[in-house]
Order: C-alpha cells, then structure tokens, then sequence
C-alpha cells in the first residue's frame, strides 16, 4: 500500500513536471507567431463565461444615475452640474480631468484656459454643489519603483478641486501599457499608497460619501485587490453584454432639456463621465473589456465605458455583493489533490482492467472536466466565490497520457538504470547445499 | 385616535401609490411617448409606466426599462407597446443548470451564416444641409420673440419656413425673400406649445433646406429666475446703448438664451454700426456655440 501511494505520488509530481515544462516552451515564445489560439485565450479567465451567462440575472440598481458629458466643454459641464444639482443628487462624481495634463499653463499649450468665464463657471458649479468627487491618477515618476508603487498623484486644477468634497484615483487593474490600449478590467484596488498616504478608488469615494457604513465594511476586508461583481452596463444596443441596461442614464441633451423626472435625481449617486459623443455611439475612448463581454476570446468590441466600470463597482459595495477568490496556494492544492487521486484511479485502471485503460481514463477525464465546470458555475451562484480550477483543469487534462509516459517510459528506465548499477538486488543465488550422504 | 388612523392610512397609500407603477424608464433615445390618460406625451426617463399605459418607439430610437421586480426590459424595435403586453415579456429567470445547459448547446450550434460582404472600409458624415440656421439646434427663449436667421452656399430665396410642434404637426407656414424671420412664440399658433421646430426650405429648389432647430419656452420657475437676475441687470444697464446691449448678450449666453443673445447683438450691432468691435463680438460668439 505504502509503494503504491509512493508511485502515485511520484506520478503526480511528474505531472506537474510536464506542465512546467510545457507551461516554459510556451514562455519561450518559440511558437508564438503561430499560435494564434493561445493569443486569444491569454486574455481569457474560466470564470469570464460566469460572468457573462451563468449566473443569476443580477437586478437593475436605481440608485446610481449615469450622465453622459460627451464632447462638452467645462463651461457646458458646468450647465450640466448646475441642472443636476438643482435636483439634490447626495453625490456628484465627475469621471474627467480637468487640467493641462502636465503641458505649459498658458492658453498656446492648455486652449481650455481660453475660455477663462467657462473655467469660472465650472469652478463655481463644483463648489455651489457641494458634494462634487473628482478624479486622479495615480503615476510613477520614480521608474525605480515597483509596478504597484506610485510617487504622484495627477489632479484636476486648484479653481476645480478647491470646491470638490473630495477625490478618488480613476486608476483601474488592466494589462494596458497606456491610456488608449487594450484595456480588460476584472478587477480594482479599493485603497493605495502614494507617498505613505492612503487614497481610494473614485468608486469607493462615491460609495463612502453615499452610504458610509456599507463602504467602511467593504473596506475592512483589507483586500490589495477586488474582483469586480459586474451588474452591467448602460445603452449597450450593440449587444456586447447580456445586461444592457442596468442603471439610470443619461445623454447630454436629456440634462439641457430636463427631459427626467425629478425623483430620478434626488439622494441618489450621479456620475458624469464619456459615454460616447450620443448616447449609442460605437466609440472605443475610454472603453474596456469586462467579463461580461460576450464573446470570451479572440477579436471583439470593447464593451463598456470606465464610467460604467466604476458604477459596477459603487453597486457591488453598497449591494454587499462581493466576490471572494481562491489564494494560488489553494489553487494548487486543489490541482495536486485532483491529480493525486486521478493517478491512484488510474493505476487501479491500470492493474485491473488494462484493456480498457485508454477508453475508460478519457471517459473519466471528460467527466471530470465537465463536472470542475459546472462545480465553478454553481460555487460562484450559490457562495459568490471564484473557483479557479484553471490549475486543476489543466492536471485532468494531462494525467492521461501523462500517467502511461510515466509507467512506460519513466518507470522502466529507472528501473534499467538502477540494474545497471546493480542498485536493485539480484535474484538470490541458488545455494547447491552439500545433500547430506546417505548414510 | 383618529389622528393614528389617518397617519397608518396615509402612509399605506403612499406606499401603495408608490409601488403602483410596472416599469420605470431606465434610459430613452429619439422622440418616444408614452399614453397616459388618454393622451400622448413625450417620454421622460425616470418616469413611472403604469399597466394601462402605452409605449411608443421612434424609429432611430431605444428605451431601457426595469420592472418593478428590478429585472430590466429593452425596447429597439420602433412600434407601439401596450405595458401590460411589456410585462409579460419580462423574464422570470431561469435555473442556473438550465443556463449552463443553453450555453452549451447554443455553442454547439454553428452561427448563422454572416454576410461577408456587410461591413465597407467606407464612414458616414452628417446629412448635408444646404441651409445652416443661427441657432443651436436645441435653444431656450426668454423673451418669445426669435430674430432666426439662415445662410448657406448658393442658396436660392424665396424661402419657406415652416413651424412644427413636436408631433411633426405644421404649426405655421411662412414664405420670405430674406434670410431672416422674427418669429412671435406668443402667437395664438404657438402659444399652447411648450417648444417649436423650425425648418427652413428654398421653395424653388426642395434639395436645398436645413436641419430642424428646436425653439424651448422657458418653463416659469426658470422664467422667473431669468427675470430676478435681468431686474438686477437692467438697474445698471438701464439706457438703450450699443454698450448695455453687449452686457445683455453676454448675460443671455451664460444663461443659455442664445437666441435672446443673438436678439441682443443685433440690437448692439444696430445702435452702433460703426463700431466693429460689436460685429467682432458677435462673430465670436456665433463661432463659439457652433452658430457659423
């Protein structure tokens, strides 16, 4: 029995032997040029087909208002801040920078300075509202700093920021090397460090100022990183997702012409970002691939703009809908206990009925792939929990063949190797003892 | 108590008042109504639509629903809709077992056959308009009165302006050898009506004509908010000069009444006719809304 654990343990490690050396040929990027399969998957995640069509339909969430700025200007951003304010909102975020992006501060450099009365006037909307949140961007100067550590903060101008009741960093986890790359976001830091002083996301800025104690419980998870919990998104008539409306919004000309009713407005969380030049413009400024897209891999239209992100987040936190994730450890643990009982059935197989190995392993391994996917469909329903099983997947997918390699190959040159250094005992020899004479 | 009974009585109403809706509007595009009481009206989001009501999509348009259960509801097919044939469409959900099982069979089925030929390597630009009216295509009015003026290249008079309510409805028709009209939004024609549209057409050649303009009444709390600050105004600016014309456009532009500017720099234009610093500011100003 202990041999035989012995042997399925030391198979299991030969699996994941296997893996690692696959999972290096790829890092080499040998093959890359053609593999135009793995270039689509990389950007793909199990639980991205969870987000997107197996779970239940999450509800619309009415007390996030969407307001479209598309191309305005500051002095009609400042109409548009007035108008909603009239309404009493208990929030107002405002996701654009209003600054000079780091250019020279004269009219040649910044033509935003040109229009010195709009200036005022948006200036003096912020402060006459109130409850105005703006957003930063949290920025590296120091290239010696790690990816996750920032020195400097990039903010709206002083006339701007002076009346806002507070910030919040815009910055959101993707992959993207600039503002304009591909961008997916899955997922977002609620708190960083800048220059030993904590800042939080815009989203959870909003979410504070909204209902403090719900974001003050989120908070004292104390998470570096958050997994989205997407509700959905707004004006999606392209059909990119499957929840294509799922909160308040609207266009520019809905504010100029109050075309809402009033209870629409009133202590609710209204946020003004770009949502496109109109309301249904296929613009990609701005716009990221969520889980919620909904084709998974390969070429596809970004789905949803950064404002809407951050009203995903806003509802998450004040619905108390969080996702909880699986550490790596435990990822690993999970692939090494699957791939350690896989090799123990399959020695069994083996020993027992070796006709049927090949068939019967494939079976098993078929069922097995379909059962870990539906097990991570309905964990994330029932517990809100990211089961990755990427890790044990891929150990199921390989135990197979890996296992017969192991046997065949593996086993019988150890064995030769130890024989040829006569470290495996011989048979014993046979003694021809003296045959007592006969007396 | 009574006083206890009519408050729990209160309160219950109000909340049976309050949930007596289906859906509420999420989102709307285009110029959709809904039927309330017997009458059409303009849709405006956030609005509540209840079981007897009647929805009407524009073509072009979208409206973005939730029902009163929170599950959301997508109009994109213009037409009209009966909210209680809305309602029925709303999806109860299904088990999650039964999604997985979707999922899996609607991607084991091929996708159907795409025109390749659908998409061209070609953009859209914006329906050409011969005339281009001064105004912003949506304008509030304080005053009523509206000096509207048009251009255009090798435009051909006379010309035909039309007044249209928002149901498309020919509210007046009016034919001019100028490129301008004052048009009185306090004629008996226009008086019922909140705003108007304006077209503006050469009569000798339909090609030639402008995009729609919308003229808004000022509603009356704004009318009298608009009214407070222009009392404070004219105590300093009381005489009719080039110069308080000016101080007057320039109030106007920040409270958005461009057409009440416009008004106001014409009559700057028209005290001073020698002065071209009005004409300077006045250009500047049509440049700066996207009037020219």
């Amino acid at each position: 029995m202990r041999k035989f654990w012995l042997d399925c343990v030391l198979a299991t490690a030969f699996v994941f032997l296997a893996f690692w050396g696959l999972a290096g040929l790829t890092k080499l990027r040998v093959f890359n040029a053609f593999d135009s399969l793995g270039e689509a998957l990389s950007d793909v995640e199990l639980t991205d087909y969870v987000f997107s069509a197996l779970r239940d339909d999450p509800k619309v969430d009415t007390s996030i208002v969407l307001v479209n700025i598309g191309m305005l200007s500051r002095r009609q951003i400042a109409e548009q801040v007035t108008i909603i304010s009239k309404y009493k909102p208990r929030v107002i975020g405002i996701d654009s920078f209003f600054d000079c992006r780091g250019r020279n501060y004269d009219t040649l450099n910044c033509p935003a300075l040109t229009d010195e009365l709009g200036n005022l006037m948006f200036g003096d909307a912020i402060r006459s509202a109130g409850n105005v949140v703006l957003v930063t961007k949290l920025l590296r100067n120091d290239s010696t700093l790690a990816d996750n550590e920032f020195d400097t903060l990039r903010r709206s101008d002083p006339i701007f920021r002076d009346g806002a009741l507070a910030e919040g960093f815009a910055n959101l986890e993707t992959d993207a090397a600039f503002q304009d790359d591909v961008k997916t976001c899955r997922n977002f830091n609620p708190v960083m460090v800048v220059s030993d002083s904590a800042h939080r996301a815009f989203a959870v800025e909003l979410a504070l100022q909204y209902d403090s104690a719900k974001t003050n419980k989120f908070l004292r998870r104390g998470n570096y990183l958050e997994v989205i919990n997407f509700r959905g998104n707004v004006f999606d008539v392209m059909g990119t997702t499957n929840y294509p409306q799922m909160f308040y919004t609207l266009d520019v000309d809905d504010v100029y012409n109050e075309n809402f009713v009033s209870e629409m407005i009133k202590d609710k969380i209204v946020i003004f970002g770009y949502l496109g030049n109109f309301l249904g413009d296929p613009s990609w400024a701005d716009k990221f691939y969520t889980p919620l897209n909904r084709k998974m891999a390969g070429k596809a239209n970004p789905d949803m703009f950064g404002a809407v992100v951050h009203a995903n987040v806003i509802s998450m936190i004040l619905n108390e809908d969080y996702v909880e994730q699986m550490p790596l450890w435990q990822q690993v643990s999970m692939a090494v206990l699957i791939c350690l009982l896989n090799v123990a059935l399959f020695a069994l197989i083996n020993t027992y009925l070796p006709l049927y190995y090949d068939g019967i392993t494939k079976l098993l391994q078929l069922i097995q792939l379909l059962a870990y996917s539906v097990l991570m469909v309905m964990i994330f329903h029932w517990y809100t929990f990211k089961l990755n099983i990427t890790l044990t997947l891929a150990a199921v997918a390989l135990v197979g063949d890996v296992y017969e390699v192991y046997m065949s190959v593996i086993k019988n040159l150890y064995i030769k190797i130890l024989g040829k250094f006569s470290l495996t005992p011989k048979p014993a020899d046979v003694l021809m003892s003296e045959t007592p004479e006969k007396q | 108590m009574k006083k206890t009974i009519t408050f729990i009585l209160t309160i219950l109403a109000s909340v049976a008042l309050a949930q007596d809706y289906a859906f509420k509007v999420l989102a709307s595009k285009g110029n959709n109504e809904i039927k309330a009481n017997g009458a059409w009206m303009p849709l405006k989001t956030g609005a509540s639509l209840r079981t007897g009501d009647e929805l009407k999509l524009a073509s072009n348009g979208y409206i973005g629903l939730v029902h009163k259960k929170g599950q959301p509801l997508e109009i994109k097919t213009p037409g009209s809709y009966p909210v209680v044939q809305l309602e029925s469409q709303v999806n109860s959900g299904t088990g999650i077992l039964s999604k997985y099982a979707d999922f899996i069979l609607s991607n084991a089925t091929p996708e159907a056959k795409k025109n390749r030929l659908s998409a061209t390597g070609a953009v859209d630009r914006g329906e050409y308009h011969a005339i281009k009216i001064a105004l912003p295509e949506h304008a509030g009015i304080y005053h009523n009165v509206a000096s509207v003026g048009w251009s255009g290249d090798n435009i051909k008079s006379p010309f035909i302006v039309t007044v249209l309510n928002m149901f498309d409805e020919e509210l007046a028709l009016y034919e001019t050898e100028q490129t301008s009209i004052q048009l009185d939004l306090n004629d008996a024609k226009f008086a019922k009506e909140n705003a108007v549209l304006i077209e503006v057409k050469s009569k000798g050649d339909q090609n030639q004509k402008s995009k729609r303009h919308m003229i808004k009444k000022l509603a009356a709390a704004d009318q009298a908010g608009i009214q407070k600050s222009l009392t404070e105004i004219n105590l300093v600016v009381q005489d009719e000069t080039a110069l308080n014309s000016l101080i007057l456009a320039s109030f106007y532009e920040q409270n958005k009444l461009y057409i009440d500017a416009i008004g106001a720099y014409e009559d700057a234009i028209r005290l001073a006719p020698d002065v071209s610093a009005y004409q300077e500011s006045y250009t500047d100003f049509l440049m700066r809304n996207g009037l020219r």
